[in-house]
């Protein structure tokens, strides 16, 4: 990895009312890499996203710094920095961020220049074609309320692809859709990504969906990342006790079980988290100095935050160095 | 057995296709159309001159020669509501346009920049919404001299708080939708958001407010003309028409009924006519957060 495509340094985010959210937050990667980021309702997964989209709540406080592409990106939304134009994001409800009053060709087209517009209407088309909307001509016309989510979700990707970003944020964008419809938005992201050598940061709650469209994964849990790996690495081998509870609390079609075994207690969020880990109190491994420290996150190629972290399996070692 | 369910109608009622009027859109338009044509064609339409004095047939009945009779001078009563209707029409028409024209901006620039600028323009609009329009109208008139022109610019002032604070409030709630942040993330700068998008979903709240700023415009310049202090004698307004109390006294409401009939008929095509252009597409609102 010579020069990051996005670095998070030591980002910390304060809402107003709610208190910190993210908590530490230090993130690298690599230009075209893929980064899942999975965690619990709640986990800071989207604020992060927020935070590096430049579109945080109004009143609250960022504090480390966000490089993208070289370039520390400002803090608030109304700043406008150039790099932000190669940052494009899908969000998790379509509809929600289209103006409903606005044709779906015009959406597509509304920052080329006028002139400019009837030259770039075939890539438009060919491109809408691939996402796999038929007819794509009509679909110009069309409002959004005419569409089904599904069909707006692939006009937001392709709208993304249009404008070309280095990085491309994708938030949940499969949670509102059907599964047969996210297999299929999933794929486009991907093939779309890789044709192009795109970065993504892809959010979710789904642990195997990241796990198969993503380079690398971080886990998140309250604010704060707990374990980052390659994502063979990381299905292969979890170490955290949190990961390890996430892998397990997934329903599986060959491994029929009674009960999932669901993670007991709660979700907090990073300001309900007291001074240690903020696992400790779910963890069914936590011993007495998990409730006093915050542990680091140590690590390079798999980095852990875990005092009693389980030690690398040793069938499938890898060279990641867990302090225990 | 057979269960039947009945099956819930996916909209309450059809949604019309924008720019499609429906059949009271049309009469509303038609009537609309066929007021500022009148108005419009008065010089040549108009039977009689509208100060034509007939001493000698005051307060006549419906007539071959004056079909709606004449008032307490014998001046034809059509002319003069044909007459007035230029006034009318385009006095309050005036007013409402100013006051769009530059309460629009107003209201959405105080709601885009949110902040010092919006706390300094929303106190601006108190302060003029708190002074009665006739009152700012009467200082104009004092200050110029009595005249349509500074009566229409004072009511416009008078009537800018209305547009200004519905827009800013309309404005306010699109400010932070989902939309209106995909739209910056693109780059996109505040003037082409806010004319371009926010605009659009704000409009029919704001037009709403059109047939009614206007009756009112028109009620205000009537009691101004009244007052002399607008339309000047012997001129015809339909304002005028209608507080001409001489007549009322003498048991003659005929054209105080002719000119409020004229206002109610505008009024309320125009409140249709409004009601129909604005609905068609849904406009983005807020959603309930899922947590």
């Amino acid at each position: 990895m010579t020069s990051p495509l996005l670095e998070i340094g030591d980002v910390v985010v304060d809402l107003p009312g709610r208190g910190t959210v993210l908590r530490d937050i230090t993130l690298a990667m690599a230009s075209g890499e893929s980064l899942g980021l999975v965690g619990e309702s709640g986990a800071g997964k989207s604020m992060l996203a927020r935070a590096v989209a430049g579109l945080l709540p109004a009143g609250a406080a960022r504090l480390g710094t966000i490089r993208f592409d070289g370039a520390p990106l400002s803090r608030s939304r109304t700043g406008r920095d150039g790099a932000r134009r190669r940052l494009g994001m899908v969000f998790q409800d379509a509809r929600a961020h289209l103006d409903p009053r606005q044709r779906i060709g015009d959406f597509l087209l509304e920052t080329t220049p006028r002139r400019a517009r009837p030259a770039r209407l075939p890539e438009v088309l060919a491109l809408l074609d691939r996402v796999g909307l038929a007819e794509p001509r009509r679909l110009l016309d069309r409002y959004p309320d005419q569409l089904s989510g599904g069909m707006l979700q692939r006009i937001m990707i392709a709208s993304v692809v249009l404008a070309d970003p280095a990085l491309v944020l994708a938030d949940e964008p499969t949670t509102a859709l059907d599964v047969t419809t996210q297999a299929e938005v999933v794929a486009i992201l991907d093939e779309l990504r890789r044709e192009r050598g795109t970065g993504l940061l892809f959010i979710s709650h789904d642990l195997d969906l990241a796990a198969q469209l993503c380079d690398r994964i971080a886990v998140l849990y309250a604010g704060t990342v707990q374990e980052v790996a390659a994502a063979g690495a990381l299905a292969a081998d979890p170490r955290h006790p949190y990961t390890r509870a996430l892998f397990a609390a997934r329903p599986d079609i060959e491994r029929r079980l009674p009960r999932l075994p669901a993670i007991a207690g709660h979700p907090v969020a990073a300001y309900e988290s007291g001074a240690g880990c903020a696992f400790a109190p779910r963890c069914d491994r936590a011993v007495d100095a998990c409730g006093t420290a915050l542990p680091e996150l140590v690590g390079t190629e798999h980095a852990v935050r875990c005092l009693v972290a389980a030690p690398p399996a040793p069938a499938t070692r890898r060279e990641g160095v867990t302090r225990c | 057995m057979t269960l039947a369910l009945a099956l819930p109608a996916g909209r309450s009622r059809p949604r019309r296709a924008r720019g499609v009027l429906g059949p009271v859109g049309w009469t509303a338009l038609v009537l609309v159309a066929a007021m500022v044509l009148l108005a419009a064609l008065a010089p040549w339409l108009a039977p009689y001159p509208v100060d034509q004095q007939d001493l000698l047939h005051p307060y006549a009945g419906p007539s071959p020669a004056h079909w709606l009779g004449t008032d307490a001078t014998g001046r034809d009563i059509l002319s003069r509501l044909l007459w007035g209707a230029r006034t009318s029409l385009g006095g309050p028409a005036l007013v409402v346009a100013l006051s769009l024209a530059v309460g629009l901006p107003t209201g959405l620039l105080a709601a885009w920049r949110g902040g010092l600028v919006d706390a300094a323009l929303a106190r601006v609009l108190d302060v003029v919404f708190a002074v009665p329009g006739i009152l700012i109208a009467v200082l104009a008139v004092a200050v110029f001299e009595p005249g349509l022109t500074p009566a229409v610019l004072a009511l416009a002032v008078a009537y800018l708080p209305y547009v200004a604070r519905t827009t800013r409030a309309a404005a306010r709630a699109q400010r932070d939708l989902p939309y209106v942040e995909a739209l910056e993330l693109q780059g996109m700068g505040g003037l082409r958001i806010c004319v371009r998008h926010i605009l659009p979903n704000i409009l029919g709240v704001v037009l709403a407010q059109v047939p009614v700023a206007f009756a009112l415009a028109l009620v205000d310049l009537a009691s101004l003309s009244f007052l002399g202090l607008a339309v000047q004698a012997p001129a015809a307004d339909w304002g005028v028409l209608i507080s001409d109390t001489s007549a009322l006294l003498q048991g003659h409401p005929e054209q105080a009924v002719y000119a409020g009939l004229a206002i109610v008929t505008t009024v309320v095509a125009l409140t249709f006519l409004g009601d129909r252009l604005t609905e068609g597409r849904p406009v983005a609102r807020a959603r309930k957060e899922k947590r």
